[in-house]
């Protein structure tokens, strides 16, 4: 897969330092932290809007700075929803969808997208009068009218009730099928309902990059006589061994696993006393982060 | 892009209240100063035409309208601009609307016409109030025109200074202040600066005044342009460190600072060095064309002026309406530097002066304006003596400005060339005299002097007669025409001023087509006998309504013929022509006395009198042409009450109308 946001060492100090990450194709990234670890910072340097950023920026392969009409390619809705108060639904994408987009497209394209989020009846509402959930469809609605190949999405359900949290989810699985997505959020639901990679976040860096797809398939393995690491990786229907620490193991296992394969460990000699499912390190870690565990 | 942004920015101020009540503001601040500048106007109205001040409504009305104007837009304009884009970086939008492939420059201009057309929006409604003055008044149009070129010039600045402000705070009342102080020092800089010192380049005031004033001046375009650009270029700077990856580094925004001071100084010097009209509104005075016209024989001007080609230039094209309108004027150039000897000779004290010579006689301008050259040409066209000896004595009307004295008129006929002098009844006529004026005596002349007032009659003399109670009996003898007893009135709810102020039509013949009617107070009833050797015109007649009151006056006074009193029409002036000599006879002196001299169409009359008696030509002009109010009560009671009530009602009542129902929606 190719590399379709690709950031270099980005650096903004206090809020940003070092921050690096390759975004392919078709991918859904969670980027998971605490409040005040960058997320939003991280966001807002990846669309190219933060104040006196350091480091480089590739959109597509092109550098930003040299091709601002890379930015048509990305769509970013910061935590707190861009919209114009005063203004109506229909009003409020119209301005996106004009900035965003070549003049004479748009008001078809308004259209099309007041019906793929379900607005046109709060067409000509005043955003004022809109819900927390409606505001938050609408933001999106924006940040998508231009069809753009980069969704960077900050918080999307905060302050939403879980029922509005639930339906913006369904409406955000549908729109990142095909695009390339980093959701920035502290909240855990959101992350492993949408995403299938995790960037853990802490103190304007990246801690640690896991694809969540495979969290189901941990194992937390205790053998009183552990063997080597090698023999333990080479056996058949373990992927890989994760980490080891005093004869604690955490292992991925293959996606066609058989079932009894702990009791083909068992009978290796190895003294397995514990084989429970494993969460991932870096969760675990994020977990640390929240209850203010050092990492 | 941009437009869809500046569509945005549009709908932000047009469909939300507070635009809304800025404009009704606006709207109710100007026309309250307007309506209360037009009560004292209509005040002091006839005594500014009875001095010939060359001031009317358009300086006394619309002028200070303006000023006030550009006042409120220094206040307005930062109030709907703060938010542009302070507001939009503490809601946190601005950094969504740099993420998009709009650019910073591109960003600054939709925001840019997104204020300034508001702003644009509430000057031209107040533009529109005044131009409803044309109902009843003579407005400068190409003054209204370049005034409003000026104020959309302030404005731009006004909009860019509040972008920078904006564009430079998170706090959009830190951006309004900021911007004020600006735009109030730039206001107020005129005031505290010495006018050689460098930075009174920038008072405001100095470059919007002329534009009110109808000229163009290309330093006061260079002024607006360069402090535009340069708030522009803040703004810009402001909003491009925003977004600029990699960041744009110290040096180089301070070499971008270092080179619009840079810019902005060479241009500013540039154009002071350089600074020439470009266009002026005023047009060549009616009174010099008329005057022009009256000058026989060849005019030569001879301009006093070094080889500059800027002010021989302007002095060409100020001159170049009279050549065009006189077929005979030479303009001749002399340099007084190169002829020092011959300028001193000459009593020349200023570059660029002019000295005027037709007729047989010469006239100095020191400063060439088309006022001071009325002055010279008004001095050159008469023709015959130049004294008007007025005879005193016999408790006729003082020639100064004492109360019902004669000084507003006498000024008006010096500006004419005249020199009026007072002379003794009880001495003789000067031979010189062009003219005896005998106004209100109050008691019947001795023999002696109705024998020397008859012998220079005799001699093809001239006399203007003003009429008032007294004097009767003289009048008659020296003229034969005999006056009624009693005083001329109207039938009550004829006039408007009251039955004693009779409204007369002027005869076109006589008075030219300008002036209407002349207004009489208390006048008597001219008489001419049928048969003496005087050629007898009427000039002035009252209506079939009047007659001569003889009795006092009291609600419901109806007229007696038993008493004598006979019913209109009557004379009310005589023009007598006898052989050489001419006398003209008014039935009342009121209208040449400073308290009714100012009053509609008495200048116009009196002026043509002189002319008239004198054989002369000379315009008949008094003062500023754009003194009149010529509306209605009632018209004026509906513009105060559009103006004052309905105006700022409608337009606060408007944005309400919106908001509610945008809120329904």
């Amino acid at each position: 897969m190719d590399a379709v946001l690709q950031a270099d060492a980005l650096s903004s100090p206090p809020r940003l330092r070092d921050f690096s990450l390759t975004l392919k194709q078709g991918e859904t990234v969670g980027l998971l932290g605490i409040n005040g670890a960058g997320k939003s910072t991280a966001l807002q340097a990846l669309a190219g809007a933060l104040p006196n950023t350091q480091g480089e920026l590739r959109i597509m392969g092109k550098r930003l700075c040299h091709h601002p009409r890379a930015r048509y390619q990305i769509g970013w809705l910061p935590q707190q929803p861009p919209l114009y108060p005063d203004l109506s639904a229909g009003e409020n994408l119209a301005l996106f969808a004009g900035l965003r987009m070549p003049t004479g497209t748009t008001r078809e394209h308004v259209t099309t997208t007041l019906q793929r989020f379900a607005l046109e009846p709060l067409q000509k509402r005043l955003v004022h009068r809109l819900s927390g959930g409606e505001r938050m469809r609408l933001a999106l609605a924006c940040t998508l009218v231009h069809e753009p190949r980069i969704l960077l999405l900050d918080e999307p359900s905060a302050g939403l009730d879980p029922l509005q949290a639930e339906r913006l989810r369904e409406h955000l699985r549908r729109e990142c099928a095909d695009r390339t997505v980093l959701i920035a959020s502290h909240l855990l639901p959101d992350i492993e309902s949408l995403c299938d990679r995790v960037l853990l976040m802490h103190e304007g860096g990246i801690v640690a990059d896991e694809r969540l797809e495979t969290e189901s398939r941990l194992v937390r393995l205790g053998l009183l006589h552990p063997p080597a690491e090698d023999a333990v990786r080479a056996f058949p229907g373990i992927a890989r061994v994760i980490s080891v620490h005093d004869g604690e193991h955490l292992i991925e296992l293959e996606p066609d696993a058989p079932q009894e394969l702990a009791e083909r460990i068992g009978a290796q000699g190895w003294g397995l006393y514990r084989w429970e499912p494993g969460t991932s390190d870096l969760l675990a870690r994020f977990r640390a982060l929240s209850t203010g565990e050092s990492v | 892009m941009t437009g869809a942004l500046l569509r945005n920015e549009l709908r932000l101020r047009l469909l939300t209240p507070a635009w809304w009540m800025l404009a009704a503001g606006s709207w109710l601040i100007c026309a309250w100063l307007l309506f209360a500048q037009l009560q004292v106007y209509q005040e002091i109205q006839p005594a500014l035409t009875a001095s010939g001040a060359n001031i009317g409504v358009n300086d006394l009305l619309v002028t200070p309208t303006l000023n006030v104007l550009g006042v409120l837009l220094l206040v307005v304009t930062p109030l709907i601009g703060m938010n542009a884009i302070a507001g939009e970086r503490r809601s946190g939008r601005l950094a969504v609307l740099l993420s998009t492939p709009l650019s910073p420059l591109r960003l600054l201009l939709g925001k840019w016409f997104g204020m300034f057309l508001p702003v644009l929006l509430i000057a031209i409604g107040i533009y529109t109030m005044l131009a409803s003055l044309a109902l009843g008044m003579r407005l400068d149009w190409i003054r209204l025109a370049t005034s409003l070129a000026g104020q959309t010039l302030l404005i731009a600045l006004a909009t860019s200074i509040t972008l920078a402000s904006s564009a430079l705070t998170r706090q959009p009342g830190s951006a309004f202040a900021t911007a004020l102080t600006i735009l109030v020092f730039l206001w107020l800089a005129d005031g505290f600066l010495p006018r050689e010192a460098a930075l009174y380049w920038l008072a405001l005031s100095p470059h919007l005044s002329p534009a009110l004033q109808g000229t163009l001046v290309s330093d006061d375009l260079a002024y607006f342009a360069l402090l535009t650009l340069a708030a522009m270029t803040v703004a810009l700077i402001g909003l491009v460190r925003e977004r600029e990856f990699p960041p744009l580094n110290r040096v180089r925004q301070t070499v971008a600072i270092l080179l619009l001071a840079a810019v902005v100084t060479t241009g500013a010097a540039l154009s002071q060095a350089q600074r020439h009209t470009l266009f002026r509104s005023t047009p060549v005075p009616q009174a010099l064309l008329e005057t022009l016209a009256a000058i026989q024989g060849p005019v030569t001007i001879t301009a006093w002026a070094p080889d500059y080609p800027l002010m021989r230039a302007q002095i060409e094209k100020l001159l170049r309406p009279l050549q065009e309108a006189h077929s005979d004027i030479e303009l001749r150039w002399i340099n007084p530097q190169r002829e020092p000897q011959l300028a001193r000779e000459t009593g020349i004290t200023h570059d660029g002066e002019l000295r005027i010579e037709a007729m047989g006689r010469s006239q100095k301008v020191t400063v060439p304006d088309y006022p001071r050259l009325l002055h010279a040409f008004r001095h050159l066209a008469r023709k015959g003596e130049p004294w008007i000896a007025v005879l005193q004595g016999n408790g006729e009307a003082p020639i100064s400005d004492a109360p019902h004295g004669l000084g507003a008129w006498v000024r008006t006929l010096e500006n004419h060339g005249y020199r009026v002098v007072g002379i003794d009844a009880s001495g003789p006529i000067p031979d010189n005299a062009g003219l005896v004026l005998i106004a209100a005596p109050r008691q019947e002349y001795p023999p002696e002097l109705l024998d020397r007032l008859q012998q220079w009659l005799q001699d093809g003399g001239r006399v203007l007669w003003l009429q008032e109670t007294g004097g009767e009996q003289s009048l008659q003898e020296l003229t034969g025409v005999r006056v009624l007893p009693g005083i001329l009135i109207s039938s009550p709810g004829t006039s408007g001023n009251g039955p004693l102020q009779l409204t007369l039509d002027l005869p076109r013949e006589l008075v030219g087509p300008g002036a209407k009617s002349a207004v009489l107070d208390r006048a008597q009833a001219l008489l001419p006998s049928g048969d003496g050797p005087w050629k007898i015109q009427q000039a002035l007649e009252t209506g079939a309504d009047t007659w001569n009151e003889t009795g006092a006056l009291h609600e419901g006074t109806k007229r007696n013929p038993l008493e004598g009193e006979r019913s209109g029409p009557h004379a009310a002036t005589l023009l007598m022509t006898r052989g050489q000599a001419k006398v003209a006879i008014v039935g009342d002196s009121d209208l040449a006395r400073d308290t009714l001299f100012g009053r509609s169409g008495n200048p116009q009359l009196l002026l043509s009198l002189i002319n008239w008696l004198t054989e002369n030509r000379l315009d008949t002009h008094a003062g500023a042409e754009d003194k009149d109010i010529t509306w209605t009560p009632m018209t004026g009671a509906m513009l105060a009450s559009l103006h004052l009530l309905f105006g700022p009602l409608l337009l606060g009542l408007g944005g309400h109308w919106i908001r509610r129902r945008r809120e329904r929606a």
